[in-house]
């Protein structure tokens, strides 16, 4: 890049031009207090230039007096002192100066920088009162009493049109952060994230996470400690994110950390501890009734009772010590891998400086235990911002920031096991004379299976507590800035970071938690993955604000160059059968064949350009207009496509301000503005992409993928892999924002309101089906329109400000909808589940339709009866055979032609024809919420002690709980919820819950028995707060000091009958996604305390 | 003037900055190659030539091919619980498929063919820029990558009757196209006509016994020439293809002494008798162990359908056909041994499942010959002569034995049919070798076809799956799903409509 190699040589020049060596002549005087007329000790002496570069400096000693060596006697000597006035005077050819110092009138406490008010987007600094986009700004102070480990927990349902929600609620799970809906149905939907004005890597590399811990490794990503924040922006509509050009299609989050502030060292500890509790989950059977329904269903299925002999765990015989003793307990699994969490965090903050140099220095530390056993998580952080005043034209600052992250999983998930365990069996081994063990109880198969099957069965317990998955994960960002103000209003500056990640993870699974036979390839089974990623952005930045004569214009010119390379590598190696359970690492030897060994490796680039421009004009105070046009150049699309163009424009009109408004002299409106904006985003491929846009990929295999593994008869061979895209090109996403601002009665009352239009085109889908005949099934291509449509709200009120009073209230809400206008003929137009597949709804993608609605039976009940399966017509009167005999209802008749029996769910024959299939599926519901937002207010009294309570609601939208369907269907050998009790057993028996049947039937198709209305408001957080008085600080010797109780989620108000309604498919961009609560660690129920002093 | 200077300055800047951008931005692949930087050498040529091979025995290809050849015939049958067959699985054996159907899916078998076609296309240019590389050294490598064409066309033709036929290699998305079906004769012009550019440009001998098995020779050529001239009763030319073998001399019967025939011609493999086999390692095991024997395993052999072919001795049972128990299948449990039994009880473990899969071997050239000969009309005592060969190697029992009118074609070629269902049980040929003996002279041998097909069928569904072969067109498959929706030039094969 020459452009980089240009910009290191002027800062280089700058550099050394700075500290050129010249001729020296000595300067001695004292530093005298005008007041007492003591000597100043310590005061610092510095010769300055004519720019007020620093050229020597020296100290006063402890009477004051000070030598100093100046270049030259035509410069200035600037005197400073904390806690005195500084000051600056000419040498004029003197060489003895003596110097007076005022001390200061008041001791400065916190130094309030001040100016005017703006809120830095990024790259640019704009002023929120000319701010012609949409955007949303969050003082990190508002989330600094919750006990989220990371931001994107704590920012859930602050944000009007920010949509995030959690995975799970383990530690170091991540969350889904959408803006404003999801723009793509097969790239990248996470936003960009902007930390100090550079984008931050939050994408995972497709092949980086081999093990299971992808959703942790977001969150490991995100590792910027909360206490470090100063604020954070969302940028919303296209006119803002157009900035960032080919990546912000999905919205952007802009973070600004704290930095040092002219003052003495000030050093403050904030401590934060919690304790969490997992919230009760909907009752199962105990293993008396599981023992009872067991053979029913086995019963009911085969019509011979269940085989004792084969199947002894239900035999109950004393005689069978073995069997008999660990087959006749009362396990709730649950309650075995479930554990009270708890989180401390301690941070220690440093920052001051003087006029030269500012700095603010933090170190953290985060240990988080999960409520599952066997998960928990610990962070060291650390940061140093520094900046510099070489001079009143050059600044220089320089970040750094380092984490190390150690998180330790469950190898699989033991919470789903849990659920459908056998809870007669015992958790651990008795003997045989009925002494209970130390030992885990891990029988090699049992009636639920094996772990060898598709669905592997196991001891949730042993699975947690002895089989882990450990990752360690390393962050270190550096950065450097140098700003030179060349003219007095026009300044460059120029900035480079580098940021390597690197992240290990290392999996083991030791016998004990399979129960298969140590020989076995699937025990004691060691894999290592290691990830290592190294971006380097570099940026150049123009600011140019020239100044007019006339007051009526307004004009600010900004362009910026960036640069960003991406490498990643990152190898995986799995062995089977180590020698024993305590060799946990593939380094010891193994096994090395069959599916349970594996051994890959990738290597990554990714390279991007992009030049931006932006004018922002503003006339008469009144009329702002910005423009700005953004180039890119991605090395992920075609050559012929690279370079990408996304301009923007916005304006904003202040209604308040025009003559006709202020004639009605409304004195109680501050503000009244409309805004309209306009702009282009992308979204290129996500994944390394390269090599479709590289001419045929020829992938060598030695071991590198499965399918292809393996040589021929001992030869290496080199096949095709991919299919070369000649027109790849980023998606395009063109916004339309309208906006409005109020602020009333003083800033009492602030209204933000925004209304958009999305329109995604040339929309990068991966899966167009393609005639196989060619060697591919499917080709990626640039296809297809969709559309996201919302408004949101924000509003923020202070209905009471008195001396002692001041609350203040605060409310938003949001709603999306996203619409697919156009898509390829070859992209396919619904999901795979058939009618006949138990426990899967039916979604189509219909154009012009939103997304999100699913499809299924309706039910009433069961058949109490023979009786009552006989098919009836639309009249109620029983449809009879050519024979005169009634029919009996059929299920999907020829093809599957089962015929309902007694105890069967009846599902509504809507047609009427006495046969159930997929005619009879409708329409049950849409897991889009219709409206999502939060709402909290702030209670202060005599500014010390605060009451702060925060809700984050979804209205409006359907769930299909997962959980309860597969606790509540008696199809396979699982555990059931105890719904199951009042099951259909005897003809005649009324109830809605069938008969249990194993591994038959069709009772749990996909049917309104499972949806429910999961609207939810919840409590996420009550916080009282207190600032202890002055006067005991005083006495502690203490600036301050702050101390908090929190409690989060502590109720949610929903019909929803599941243990989390959180779930919501406006996360995932699957057009046949619908969404389903699968019982993922629901969010703790947790009680923080927390200390901030002030030193 | 001076504005001017400052325009053309940075007109200079940017000229610069994008043209070296233009540089940065090309990234290339560095776990893979493109095909800019392939295609230069010989060695390069061989690799992508070993590439064939190794999507040719990948465990998706051989899955079908084997299943195509079994799963509707007499011999192999659903498991019962607990093995765990597909939905898919279960309504092919079973009489019930569908367009939508995962072992109707093509997709693999032309993967392997496409990688044939690249190596078709360019291969010939390495010669522009390698001059070491000779072009009888190429023609041998295009020999290779057409016959294995060939072989899979052949594979097609006679599971789906009509397939597109694609001889262009696709390597970006530009090359992309819907063709239509080809007729049955279209295709097996093309397969001739690589046939025969393969017979004059194959080598006999790679210098090592293994290659000469797991890579195409000439004689694999003949062997699959003969296979393809019979489908198309054209039993003059298969006769000629079967002289070139035998009269070769290389290839002998693996002598029948019980144990150390199994040992050779099956589990160690690449015996004197094997032609073309797809070798396997342990790297890369074969698809049969999870197919057979693994607890979940899908399918076993068929009671019933061996009950015809191998009938017990009355008067010493322990006395069987050397192909019967222990070969084939293991005798208490119907397991199918061929590929898997380790001896006479013990199968292989899983990873170490890598017994080849025989495509062609010398008793199948005997049988073709015997075929061929026997339609060719008045060389019936040579065709009988030939089962013989056979039979006397494997100490057939008498009560198999037939007694064929030597001048009736049919009555010999029913006793070649016999016998071709003894020698090759489970190895991938049944199903191809009863549409073949049923569909000669016009289907004159439907009702093997209808009774040998529902050997296997539950009795519920027997009715309707007899009356479905009735119809000659429900014994080819249908064109899947999603290739009808990708390609609208596709016809739906009638009996699916």
């Amino acid at each position: 890049m020459k452009v980089f190699r240009l910009l290191f040589h002027i800062v280089a020049l700058i550099l050394v031009s700075t500290y050129a060596i010249a001729q020296t002549t000595t300067i001695r005087g004292k530093v005298i207090d005008a007041k007492d007329k003591l000597g100043v000790i310590s005061a610092s002496v510095i010769e300055i230039d004519k720019d007020g570069r620093t050229v020597a400096s020296a100290m006063s000693d402890i009477d004051g007096n000070f030598a100093l060596k100046v270049t030259s006697l035509a410069n200035k000597i600037k005197v400073s002192s904390i806690g005195y006035q500084g000051t600056t005077i000419s040498i004029d050819n003197r060489t003895t100066i003596n110097i007076l110092l005022k001390p200061n009138v008041r001791e400065l406490e916190t130094v309030v920088v001040q100016g005017k008010r703006s809120t830095n987007i990024g790259i640019m600094n704009i002023d929120p009162k000319h701010n012609t986009m949409a955007i949303a700004t969050i003082n990190a102070k508002d989330l600094e009493e919750l006990s989220a480990q990371s931001i994107d927990q704590a920012l859930q349902g602050r944000l009007p049109g920010v949509d995030i929600a959690s995975q799970s609620g383990d530690p170091g799970a991540g969350m889904s952060i959408r803006i404003r809906g999801t723009a793509t149905l097969n790239g990248n939907s996470q936003p960009l994230i902007v930390v100090d004005g550079m984008p931050y890597e939050t994408e995972i590399p497709s092949d980086f996470n081999f093990g299971n811990a992808d959703e942790q490794g977001f969150a490991a990503l995100l590792s910027i400690a909360p206490s470090d924040i100063k604020d954070i922006t969302v940028l919303k509509d296209a006119a803002s994110t157009a900035m960032w050009g080919s990546r912000a299609a999905n919205g952007v989050l802009v973070i600004n950390t704290k930095r040092g502030a002219y003052s003495k060292p000030q050093v403050s500890y904030a401590f934060r501890g919690s304790v969490s509790k997992q919230p009760k989950t909907f009752p199962l059977l105990t293993g008396d009734e599981y023992s009872i329904l067991v053979p029913e269903m086995v019963r009911n299925q085969t019509g011979i009772p269940l085989n004792l002999q084969v199947n002894k765990e239900f035999a109950y015989d004393p005689y069978d010590p073995q069997y008999f003793y660990n087959y006749s307990q009362n396990t709730n699994w649950l309650d075995k891998i479930t554990q009270l969490g708890y989180l401390h965090q301690h941070d220690v903050n440093l920052q001051g400086g003087g006029e030269k140099a500012r700095y603010y220095v933090s170190v953290g530390y985060t240990n988080n235990q999960g409520t599952t056993i066997g998960t928990s998580a610990s962070t060291i952080r650390t940061r140093v911002n520094l900046d510099y005043n070489v001079s009143s034209k050059i600044r220089f600052s320089s970040d750094f920031s380092y984490s190390h992250a150690n998180t330790l999983g469950n190898y699989t998930n033991p919470r789903g096991e849990a659920y459908t365990k056998m809870p007669n069996m015992s958790p651990y081994l008795y003997d045989d004379f009925g002494n209970l063990t130390s030992v885990y109880f891990s029988p090699e198969r049992n009636i639920q299976g094996s772990y060898l099957d598709k669905d592997p069965s196991y001891n949730p317990l042993a699975m947690a507590s002895a089989a882990s998955s450990k990752s360690i994960g390393e962050r270190l960002i550096p950065s450097f800035r140098l700003q030179y103000d060349i003219i007095p209003g026009l300044n460059a500056a120029f900035q480079v970071r580098f940021d390597i990640n690197n992240v290990k993870t290392n999996n083991f699974l030791p016998q004990i938690a399979t129960g298969r036979p140590f020989t076995e390839s699937v025990v004691n089974v060691a894999s290592d993955s290691d990830g290592d990623s190294y971006n380097s952005y570099g940026s150049f930045n123009i600011n140019y604000t020239p100044k007019f004569n006339s007051e009526a214009h307004k004009l600010t010119l900004f362009t910026s160059l960036q640069a960003r390379k991406n490498d990643n590598v990152s190898s995986y190696l799995k062995i089977s059968n180590t020698a024993s359970s305590l060799f946990q690492d593939p380094s010891n030897p193994g096994r090395y064949t069959g599916a349970q060994s594996e051994m890959k490796s990738s290597l990554g680039v990714y390279k991007e350009i992009g030049a931006y421009f932006n004018a922002h004009y503003t006339l008469l105070e009144r009329y702002d207009f910005n423009l700005g046009v953004r180039t890119d150049a991605n090395s992920r699309v075609s050559p012929d496509y690279r370079y990408s163009t996304y301009p923007s424009l916005s304006t904003r009109w202040h209604i308040a301000d025009e003559k006709f408004v202020k004639a009605l002299n409304l004195k109680w409106v501050d503000d009244l503005s409309l805004r309209a904006s306009y702009g282009i985003t992308g979204n290129p491929p996500n994944g390394n992409f390269y090599s479709l846009m590289a001419p045929t990929s020829f992938v060598g295999t030695s071991v590198k993928d499965v399918d292809y593994a393996g040589t021929y008869m001992g030869l290496t061979g080199v096949m095709i892999s991919n299919l070369q895209i000649t027109s790849l090109r980023a998606e395009r996403t063109t916004g339309i924002n309208y906006g409005f601002n109020l602020i009333m009665f003083k800033g009492r009352i602030k209204v933000d309101a925004d209304m958009y239009k999305n329109v995604t085109r040339e929309m990068f889908l991966n899966n167009l089906t393609i005639p196989s005949s060619s060697g591919f099934k499917s080709i990626s291509s640039n296809n297809g329109k969709m559309t996201n449509t919302g408004y949101e709200l924000l509003l923020q009120t202070t209905p009471i400000k008195t001396r002692n009073w001041n609350v203040n209230f605060d409310f938003n809400f949001s709603n999306n909808q996203n619409v697919i206008n156009e898509i390829s003929e070859y992209y396919p137009r619904e999901n795979a589940a058939k009618v006949t597949e138990n426990g899967l709804y039916k979604t189509y993608l219909q154009l012009g339709n939103p997304f999100g609605s699913f499809y299924g039976f309706k039910t009433q009940g069961v058949y109490k009866n023979l009786d009552a399966t006989i098919a009836k017509d639309a009249n109620g009167n029983q449809i009879l055979g050519p024979d005169g005999q009634p029919k009996y209802m059929k299920f999907n008749y020829p093809a599957t032609n089962y015929t309902f029996q007694p105890g069967d769910v009846s599902y509504v024959d809507i047609n009427n024809d006495g046969n159930i299939n997929y005619m009879d599926q409708v329409y049950l519901g849409n897991g889009l919420p219709k409206i999502s937002g939060g709402l909290g207010q702030v209670v202060t009294y005599k500014g010390k002690i605060t009451l702060r309570t925060f809700f984050n609601y979804r209205l409006k939208y359907d769930l299909i709980n997962n959980a309860k369907m597969h606790t509540m269907n008696m199809f396979t050998y699982n555990n059931q919820s105890t719904a199951v009790l009042k099951r259909w057993r005897n003809p005649g028996d009324v109830t809605d819950v069938p008969r249990a049947l194993l591994n038959a039937g069709y009772n749990w198709l996909g049917s309104d028995r499972f949806v429910e209305d999961a609207s939810f408001i919840r409590l996420r957080q009550v916080t009282v707060s207190y600032t202890l008085p002055k006067k005991m600080l005083d006495r502690l010797n203490i600036k301050r000091a702050n101390t908090y109780i929190t409690a989060e989620n502590l109720y949610t108000w929903t019909n929803y009958t599941g243990q989390n309604p959180d779930v919501s498919s406006a996360l995932s961009n699957d057009p046949f996604g619908y969404p389903e609560d699968k019982a993922t660690t629901p969010p703790a129920r947790s009680l923080v305390f927390g200390l901030t002093v002030g030193f | 003037m001076i504005k001017s200077l400052i325009y053309k300055v940075l007109l200079v800047i940017i000229f610069i900055t994008t043209s070296s951008c233009n540089k940065w931005l090309d990234v290339k692949p560095q776990d893979g190659l493109v095909r800019q930087d392939f295609w230069k050498t010989k060695e390069q040529l061989e690799s992508a030539v070993i590439g064939v091979y190794v999507t040719l025995v990948e465990n998706t290809v051989v899955n079908q091919l084997f299943k195509w050849g079994e799963l509707r015939a007499d011999l192999v049958k659903i498991a019962p619980s607990p093995g765990k067959p597909s939905v898919d699985e279960r309504a092919f054996a079973e009489g019930n498929i569908l367009s939508t159907n995962s072992l109707a899916d093509w997709s693999n078998i032309y993967r392997v063919i496409n990688n044939c076609n690249l190596v078709i296309d360019y291969g010939p240019t390495v010669r522009d820029v390698d001059p070491t590389l000779k072009l009888e050294e190429l023609n041998n490598k295009l020999a290779e990558v057409r016959t294995i064409r060939a072989l899979l066309y052949f594979y097609l033709l006679r599971t789906y009757g009509e397939v597109p036929l694609q001889l262009q290699g696709v390597s970006e998305d530009t090359q992309v196209v819907a063709l239509p079906k080809s007729s049955e004769a279209q295709i097996f012009e093309q397969i001739i006509a690589d046939l025969k550019f393969a017979e004059e440009n194959a080598l006999t001998d790679y210098g090592n016994p293994q290659f000469n098995r797991g890579r195409i020779t000439k004689y694999a050529v003949y062997a699959l020439e003969a296979d393809v001239y019979l489908w198309m009763d054209k039993y003059v030319e298969a006769n000629e293809a079967c002289d070139k073998i035998i009269s070769s001399g290389k290839f002998i019967l693996e002598p029948g002494i019980p144990g150390q025939f199994y040992q050779n011609l099956y589990e160690t493999g690449n015996s004197y008798e094997t032609i073309f086999a797809f070798q396997y390692s342990l790297e890369r095991p074969n698809p049969f162990w999870g197919m057979f024997i693994a607890a979940a395993k899908p399918f076993m052999a068929s009671a019933s359908g061996l009950e015809n072919l191998f009938p017990s001795n009355p008067n010493d049972p322990t006395i069987q056909d050397l192909r019967a128990g222990g070969v084939s299948y293991r005798e208490f449990d119907l397991s199918v041994w061929k590929y898997n039994g380790l001896d006479f009880e013990e199968s292989k473990p899983a990873s170490e499942s890598i017994a080849n899969f025989i495509v062609y071997r010398y008793a199948d050239v005997l049988l073709m010959k015997a075929e061929a000969l026997a339609w060719i009309g008045g060389r019936g005592q040579e065709a009988l002569d030939l089962i013989n060969q056979v039979r006397v190697r494997a100490s057939a029992l008498d009560k198999s034995g037939q007694v064929p009118d030597l001048n009736s074609s049919s009555s010999v070629a029913d006793y070649v049919f016999a016998e071709r269902g003894r020698e090759f049980a489970f190895e991938g040929k049944r199903w191809f070798d009863i549409l073949r003996y049923a569909k000669r002279n016009n289907y004159a041998n439907m009702e093997t076809l209808v009774s040998l097909g529902t050997v296997n069928i539950p009795s519920n569904l027997q009715q309707s799956v007899s009356v479905k072969l009735l119809d000659k067109n429900s014994h080819y498959l249908p064109v899947p799903f999603r290739e009808l929706q990708a390609n609208k030039k596709l016809v739906q094969n009638p009996f699916y409509q």
